[in-house]
């Protein structure tokens, strides 16, 4: 892992987030080589980790197991111990699992997406970000499986040749999720493990190098024979282009058909053909919401402000405000037909959302998701990790309470006022969903620790290094980094 | 042009229209003449009292409209990203974008007759003149639907987006003899602001233009559905216009194969983004089958009802659509070979054009009524000819801006990144 000598490397860069339209900023800062890369990124896996690590998977773990133990208690119970009722039968669990699949939005749509829009600089926080929507994915799918009513048959959730010749209901939109969210957990599993391959192999030959046994044949195991070889390169990345371009759709699909759920119903409120695309937009808001918060404590303590850097930062708080935006698009363009429908239905729900009873979480809503976001416009702001850090804790409240405000307001006062209703939650469903948190933290706590955070070799392509040839023969005449002859030059960094 | 003998002597290439101009400025005038003579056949000839040839004329007339002003959209839209995402490889096609979209202002003038024909009663009849069993509930709406407004709100939209364009294409000109690099900070540091404006008055300018011709329907994504179809249209027509320009010598090394698969790509991807929309649009509201949602679809012979009678020859049209607007050029387009020889490209791109042409006659075609087939085919050709009148005055609008300067952003502190530019 040879550093090559260059002079674009040597160049001291002390702020990339400056506008300069003549020249592309560098990803990588602080005059970093490939083996600084390497050995920044890969010492999070083999130093001790630092203190506040341990306490914070403490933590984790514990409300993880708070939420495995009120499982057990539901189980031996019944639904009964959370507040769903009649008329609000879909209450915390459905509001926490498409919470929580919405945040699984931003990991494939940085890996995918990005990858297709050549945004290189997606490098640097496509590797967590992956594993987050993993972890998410995760999170979500516990809710409906302990929904169900009855927890020990979720196997019926699944089409499958029986003796009863039952079949799940083909035409039912929650039939639809299992599939698109299934298809869409198992494609970035493929993804996430996939990309991790040569940094697996990194690692697994530096634990050799320090005699570390146990993880030389752990990551050996996981690395499947990895050798940097030119064919596994060229295998790698034709393979990686096929999953980006299948994943692509995915992102787009899985909230759509969560969408489905509510929006091929006839409640008021539900009923919107803008729910697709609206869903998804917020789930990507939300799901950067969610990388920003991880990255910007994660870079701190684990000192990978050069590799992440604020210009990532920012560039993430860009497209939060994008979404964010969307989303404020979508609310006002629901209110507006509302209005412009002149159906009473409609009409009510909107009013009652913004008056009503539960009118606090509307506004809350809505404040969290348009109004705060909006500061991210001023570059000081966005530039700025302690805010950033604040907007998307915000934001993430917003869209679980935007979840809230869609489910709770439009089920619990439909059409006809006797079979209206209030919500409320129970203790078990307050701990249930703090618990889920905890199994999120936990899970991409371990991630930290024992995987790679970033991609190491995929950064590698984006330093001036990896176009040292280029520079070479052409000269610096042309005034902007290259991006596509990275691909070409893999070879020089592995 | 002294500017095309100065582009040609340093570059090695033509880029500026020069004597083409005369015979495009032909082509585009037959291309008007033949299209509205068309229109106006076809008007002339459908069965029905006056009124309802001018509703025919009128419907043609508005697909014509609302199928040019796409394009436009279309180019501004990509014109606002291109500086809102920093991008490079689009620069050398920029400059055709922004004069696209510097259209806008001549389809202002084009929109004069639907006002003209709004106030006499011939379009928006449902809410100028509400009748019928809905009436009362159209009523109930005259509060936005009243002409006043109306008329108010059209010269809005085209107000932001004139302004917008003409920004955008002022700044841009400005940099062909400044070089100054700060034009190209301005352009960026408003692409935001801008692309706010634009999403609000697409949203509601393509509801009020084309959703409130039957004013009892609504849809809350049907300004996303409009926009998707724009930006197909846009895409279609930068493709046809690149090549038909480099077969005349003009643009020939700067745009490349390259520039091609990437605008292969962008229209492929919205032809997909377009059926999604127009999936999501359709679907939650025949699942939904409430019947105020339903009876829109019904009217253009989407529905799956075998009694029903509102959409009667319309349902070829409905299957034709879904077919050919993207079951058919989405496997054709998937393949990187398709988008990269530009010949095939080309075909796509036709196809494409027309079939956007032919959803934008189904959304408006059909508030004429139910017709027959036959009726419904003689309504779609008075669309197409509405598109071709309008789309061939929108094309002299075109050449007059691409004759004002270079064709491609000549001190674009990208461009070296543009034309270097290789899809890998």
């Amino acid at each position: 892992m040879a550093t090559l000598p260059s002079d674009i490397a040597a160049r001291p860069v002390i702020d990339n987030t400056v506008e300069d339209v003549v020249e592309r900023p560098p990803a990588v800062l602080g005059g970093f080589g490939f083996a600084d890369v390497t050995e920044r990124i890969s010492r999070v896996n083999e130093n001790r980790p630092p203190i506040i690590w341990w306490f914070l998977l403490a933590f984790s773990a514990t409300w993880m197991a708070i939420l495995g133990g009120l499982i057990g208690y539901l189980f031996l119970t019944g639904v009964g111990v959370w507040g769903n009722n009649i008329p609000a039968a879909w209450g915390f669990p459905i509001v926490n699992f498409v919470f929580w699949i919405g945040i699984g939005h931003a990991g494939t749509l940085i890996s995918a997406i990005l990858c297709l829009f050549r945004q290189k600089w997606r490098t640097s926080i496509n590797r967590f970000a992956e594993a987050m929507t993993i972890f998410a994915v995760i999170c979500a799918l516990v809710w409906p499986g302990i929904h169900i009513g009855r927890p020990w048959l979720p196997f019926w959730m699944a089409p499958y040749p029986n003796q009863m010749g039952m079949w799940p209901q083909f035409r039912s939109p929650l039939l639809w999720d299992v599939f698109a969210v299934s298809t869409y957990f198992t494609v970035s599993l493929l993804f996430w493990y996939m990309g991790m391959l040569p940094d697996l192999a990194s690692l697994r030959d530096r634990a050799r190098l320090r005699g570390a046994c146990i993880a030389s044949v752990a990551y050996g195991v996981l690395s499947l024979g990895w050798t940097g070889a030119n064919r596994h390169w060229h295998r790698y990345e034709r393979a990686y282009l096929i999953l980006a371009a299948l994943a692509t759709p995915l992102v787009l699909s899985v909230h759509s058909v969560v969408s489905f759920d509510f929006a091929t119903s006839q409640l008021p409120g539900w009923h919107t053909t803008i729910f697709p695309p609206y869903f998804v937009a917020g789930a990507v808001f939300g799901g950067f919401a969610m990388v920003m918060l991880l990255a910007i404590p994660a870079r701190e303590i684990f000192g990978l402000k050069e590799v992440i850097t604020v210009r990532h930062m920012e560039n993430m708080a860009k497209i939060t405000l994008a979404t964010g935006s969307i989303v404020g698009l979508a609310y006002s363009t629901e209110a507006f037909i509302a209005w412009y429908s002149h159906n009473p239905y409609e009409g009510f729900t909107f009013m009652n959302r913004a008056f009503g009873p539960y009118a606090w979480s509307y506004w809350l809503m809505f404040s969290c998701n348009v109004f705060i976001p909006q500061t991210l416009w001023v570059k000081k702001w966005r530039c700025n990790m302690k805010w950033l850090f604040v907007v998307s804790a915000v934001v993430t409240v917003g869209m679980w309470f935007e979840r809230f405000v869609i489910i709770i307001t439009s089920l619990t006062r439909d059409f006809v006022p006797s079979s209206w209703g209030m919500y409320v939650p129970t203790w078990v469903d307050i701990c249930m969903l703090m618990g889920s948190f905890g199994l999120f933290f936990t899970l991409f706590l371990l991630f930290l620790r024992f995987l790679p955070m970033v991609n190491m070799a995929e950064v590698k392509t984006c330093m001036p290094q990896a176009h040292a040839h280029h520079n070479a023969s052409h000269g610096a005449g042309h005034g902007f980094v290259d991006q596509h002859e990275g691909e070409q030059d893999e070879e020089a960094q592995a | 042009m002294s500017e095309s003998t100065n582009n040609t002597a340093s570059t090695g290439e033509v880029r500026a229209l020069g004597d083409l101009t005369g015979k495009a400025r032909m082509l585009m005038l037959a291309k008007a003449g033949a299209g509205f003579a068309l229109l106006a056949l076809v008007s002339m000839f459908f069965p029905g009292e006056t009124h309802d040839k001018m509703r025919v004329l009128g419907l043609g007339y508005l697909t014509g409209f609302v199928f040019v002003l796409s394009i436009s959209l279309g180019a501004l839209f990509f014109v606002i990203i291109h500086h809102l995402t920093r991008a490079g490889w689009s620069v050398v096609v920029r400059r055709l974008a922004e004069n696209m979209a510097g259209c806008l202002k001549y389809i202002l003038i084009m929109g004069l007759p639907i006002i003209l024909l709004t106030a006499v009663g011939v379009l928006y009849g449902h809410w100028m003149q509400p009748t019928g069993e809905h009436a009362e509930l159209v009523e109930l709406k005259s509060g936005w639907l009243n002409f006043p407004f109306f008329s108010l709100r059209m010269l809005v939209y085209f107000l932001v987006w004139i302004g917008i364009a003409h920004w955008y294409r002022t700044k841009s000109i400005e940099q062909d003899t400044s070089g100054d690099v700060q034009l190209t900070k301005d352009m960026q540091a408003y692409s935001g602001l801008a692309l706010v404006l634009f999403s609000l008055s697409i949203n509601f300018g393509s509801m009020d233009l084309i959703m409130s011709l039957s004013p009892t329907w609504y849809s809350t994504i049907f300004g996303v559905y409009y926009f998707g179809g724009s930006m197909i249209a846009f895409f279609a027509v930068m493709i046809l216009l690149l090549k038909r320009l480099q077969s005349c010598g003009v643009l020939t090394r700067s745009v490349n194969v390259e520039h091609f698969h990437d605008l292969g790509k962008f229209m492929f991807g919205f032809t997909i983004f377009w059926a999604y929309i127009a999936y999501s649009q359709y679907m939650l509201q025949w699942y939904g089958a409430i019947p105020e949602e339903v009876s829109w679809f019904a009217t253009r012979g989407a529905e799956t009802s075998a009694d029903s009678t509102a959409g009667d020859g319309w349902h070829w049209a409905a299957l034709l659509l879904l077919v050919c607007h993207f079951l058919i050029p989405f496997p054709g387009l998937l393949s990187r070979w398709a988008k990269r020889w530009t010949g095939v490209l080309m075909f796509w791109a036709c196809w494409m054009l027309f079939w956007h042409l032919f959803d934008m006659a189904w959304v408006v075609m059909p508030e004429y009524g139910a017709v027959g087939s036959g009726g419904a085919f003689f309504l779609v050709v008075a669309a197409i000819g509405g598109c071709l009148g309008l789309g061939g005055l929108w094309g002299l609008g075109l050449i007059k801006l691409c004759n004002e300067a270079s064709l491609v952003p000549e001190q674009d502190p990208r461009l070296g990144e543009s034309l270097a530019f290789e899809n890998f």
